[in-house]
């Protein structure tokens, strides 16, 4: 029903696009090409000297121009994409099916206590989120293998879990509570009342009353925690901590210069920060805008997603709850005042939803 | 509203102002459950615990260690501290109340113009807020550096250095915020423009301009409470990558040269307790001004 009505909406299909030919090629080129990495030679000039050497600029070594590693950037992007983005929706995907389990289960099996244990974790939205993950993971994704002569104590894949499971676990309290409060608030909704008092219990609930509800809220959540990990992940990137782990090597110039091992865009915009200093400053400005354009897009399918729940949400939604919905999912809030009422409940105007 | 309601939200800010507290001191202890590998380590866990603790409740006395090559040395963390966080804090209590103001003036401009107008600039700004940071700080270095190759003029200081400058990085964390600010405010005006209370001023001959400015602004004030934690996540951060982008000697720099669990607790504390006071008052001040309740 949902998607029936997402196809219809150009927002999504210019997003979805633009993810998907990523992924595409990026999946491609792994089977076509196994991830071989083009390497730029040194210009030579007629008499043999070395007339430039690597990095490039985009014309002299077409489409992107080539690293300090020599490594063509074109194709060390298009195998970062899959890494980039998989991981991002995956950790997404995690965060909101754990987050919903916790929060719907908390509040129908364990109202009291679930509030007690998820109250602490408040204190998580007051953490400049990167730093934290940087203190967590920063041994396991850097400092071992600087420490070891360029060897990592785990595998490759063993540290990638490593981060997912941390990426999603650290905000993973904050997004329970959302979807408690979400719970809460339907929860007190006359026909819940209704439902119990005829005799069904939890699970029943949960099936034919929470869940038609609580799912479109769910894609706009995860949605829009697409974008929250794409952040966070370039954020952490300039850090110097990206999936699989950074290494410090010796590039052309015999410089120690960082290393992605996966290539992931928000490593790479670590990696590559250190071009705003030399000849080819907009070097620097190739994984960022990818990163950009990256979440525009999740956000152009966001908001598709967003026209879509509201129109389901039924023409009878007024202008103004129309407004105030769109204003809480502006923010990360979630708990916006009006979910899915058509007309406003006075009770809740009176004393909000605490 | 009562007397009565007052006290009872008083009373509940407070206890999750102690929750918070505590949750904090909890949480900043976290990363030394992943201490010398990725398994969970209680005993240092622990150790970092205790450590924070006895910090905050001797912080005059607090030191940071520094290996040498045959010993440890202690150092006092105050009054060296202050110089550190209270030029952080000066950058981000700017941002925040620049971008506060910068939101309220466009969002009047905003709603002063014609429907149409007002529903593309929505549009608009639901994807200008989803910019990454550090797309503006690159953007931003990168004119800076172009001028200077071309020109020779270095028009600011984009490497940092041991002075503190102040216009550059308030300027920059302003940006994001400000488009918060003005989308949340604008949605929330849009929305109070349907009350009744609006229809009724009008009926009664007040100028646009004074519902906007008086009454509508009166009752976003509610909605703009809703969403002030939000605003104050995405600029702490956005602080904490301008601070390293930068090279800045700020709080960031202070607690990544000294990652100690007591320092990190220290920092997000300070910055924590006047924000959260100054968000409750805000609240406390809207309830009192409207006679509704803010959500949490």
């Amino acid at each position: 029903m949902m998607v029936r009505q997402l196809v219809r909406k150009p927002l999504f299909w210019i997003g979805f696009f633009y993810i998907f030919l990523w992924l595409a090629g990026s999946f491609a080129y792994l089977w076509i090409g196994h991830n071989h990495i083009p390497i730029a030679d040194l210009t030579l000039n007629t008499q043999h000297r070395i007339a430039a050497r690597p990095p490039y600029p985009p014309q002299q070594f077409p489409p992107l121009g080539a690293d300090d590693f020599a490594q063509s950037i074109f194709i060390v992007v298009l195998i970062g994409a899959k890494f980039t983005l998989v991981f991002a929706i995956l950790i997404a995907w995690l965060r909101v099916v754990l987050a919903a389990i916790i929060g719907v289960a908390f509040r129908l099996w364990i109202p009291k206590i679930g509030r007690i244990v998820l109250a602490p974790f408040e204190s998580l939205s007051y953490f400049p989120i990167a730093l934290l993950a940087y203190f967590i993971l920063q041994w396991v994704l850097f400092q071992d293998a600087r420490m070891h002569e360029n060897h990592f104590f785990y595998g490759f894949w063993a540290r990638t879990w490593m981060t997912v499971a941390v990426l999603t676990l650290i905000v993973l309290p904050n997004t329970a509570q959302t979807l408690y409060n979400e719970t809460d608030h339907l929860m007190q909704k006359e026909f819940m009342e209704s439902a119990k008092v005829l005799g069904g219990g939890r699970w029943h609930l949960v099936r034919k009353h929470l869940q038609p509800y609580l799912f479109p809220r769910l894609v706009l959540v995860f949605v829009r925690e697409i974008v929250q990990v794409l952040l966070l992940m370039a954020h952490l990137g300039l850090f110097h901590l990206a999936i699989g782990g950074i290494l410090m090597k010796d590039n052309m110039f015999s410089h120690e210069a960082p290393y992605s091992l996966s290539n992931d865009w928000g490593g790479l915009i670590g990696v590559y920060w250190h071009f705003l200093w030399t000849t080819y400053p907009y070097l620097a400005l190739i994984p960022i805008v990818l990163v950009t354009l990256a979440i525009l897009s999740v956000k152009a399918v966001l908001l598709a997603v967003q026209q879509v729940v509201e129109q389901d949400a039924g023409g009878g939604l007024s202008k103004s709850a129309k407004y105030k919905q769109r204003t809480a999912d502006a923010t990360a809030v979630g708990n916006g005042p009006l979910s899915f009422e058509t007309v406003t409940d006075p009770d809740r105007q009176a004393y909000g939803m605490g | 509203m009562g007397e009565y309601a007052v006290r009872n939200t008083c009373v509940s800010l407070l206890l999750r102002f102690l929750v918070c507290f505590l949750g904090i001191i909890f949480v900043s202890a976290v990363p030394s459950l992943f201490a010398n590998g990725f398994h969970l380590n209680w005993p240092t866990y622990w150790r970092a615990l205790t450590q924070i603790v006895h910090s905050l409740s001797h912080a005059p006395d607090m030191v940071y260690t520094k290996n040498e090559v045959t010993r440890t040395l202690a150092y006092n963390v105050f009054p060296e501290y202050w110089g550190y966080y209270g030029y952080s804090f000066t950058i981000f209590i700017s941002a925040l109340v620049a971008s506060f103001v910068v939101g309220l003036l466009l969002t009047y401009a905003t709603v002063m113009q014609s429907k149409k107008t007002v529903n593309v600039i929505v549009s608009i700004l639901s994807f200008l807020e989803s910019i990454p940071d550090l797309l503006i700080i690159a953007v931003f270095d990168f004119v800076v550096i172009a001028i200077y190759n071309q020109t020779g003029v270095l028009l600011f200081n984009v490497a940092g250095a041991f002075e503190r400058t102040y216009f550059v990085p308030i300027v920059i964390l302003t940006i994001l915020p400000s488009i918060l600010f003005f989308r949340i405010l604008l949605l929330a005006v849009l929305e109070e423009e349907n009350e009744l209370y609006v229809d009724l001023a009008r009926a009664k001959g007040l100028k646009r301009s004074r519902i906007v400015l008086v009454h509508v602004y009166r009752n976003a004030l509610i909605t703009l409470c809703t969403h002030l934690k939000p605003i104050f996540s995405v600029l702490l951060s956005n602080l904490v990558i301008v601070e390293y982008v930068f090279n800045i000697f700020g709080i960031t720099r202070y607690i990544l040269d000294h990652p100690q669990p007591d320092i990190f607790a220290l920092s997000i504390l300070l910055f924590f307790i006047p924000v959260y006071f100054l968000m409750a008052g805000l609240r406390l001040y809207a309830e009192h001004l409207t006679g509704k309740k803010v959500a949490v």
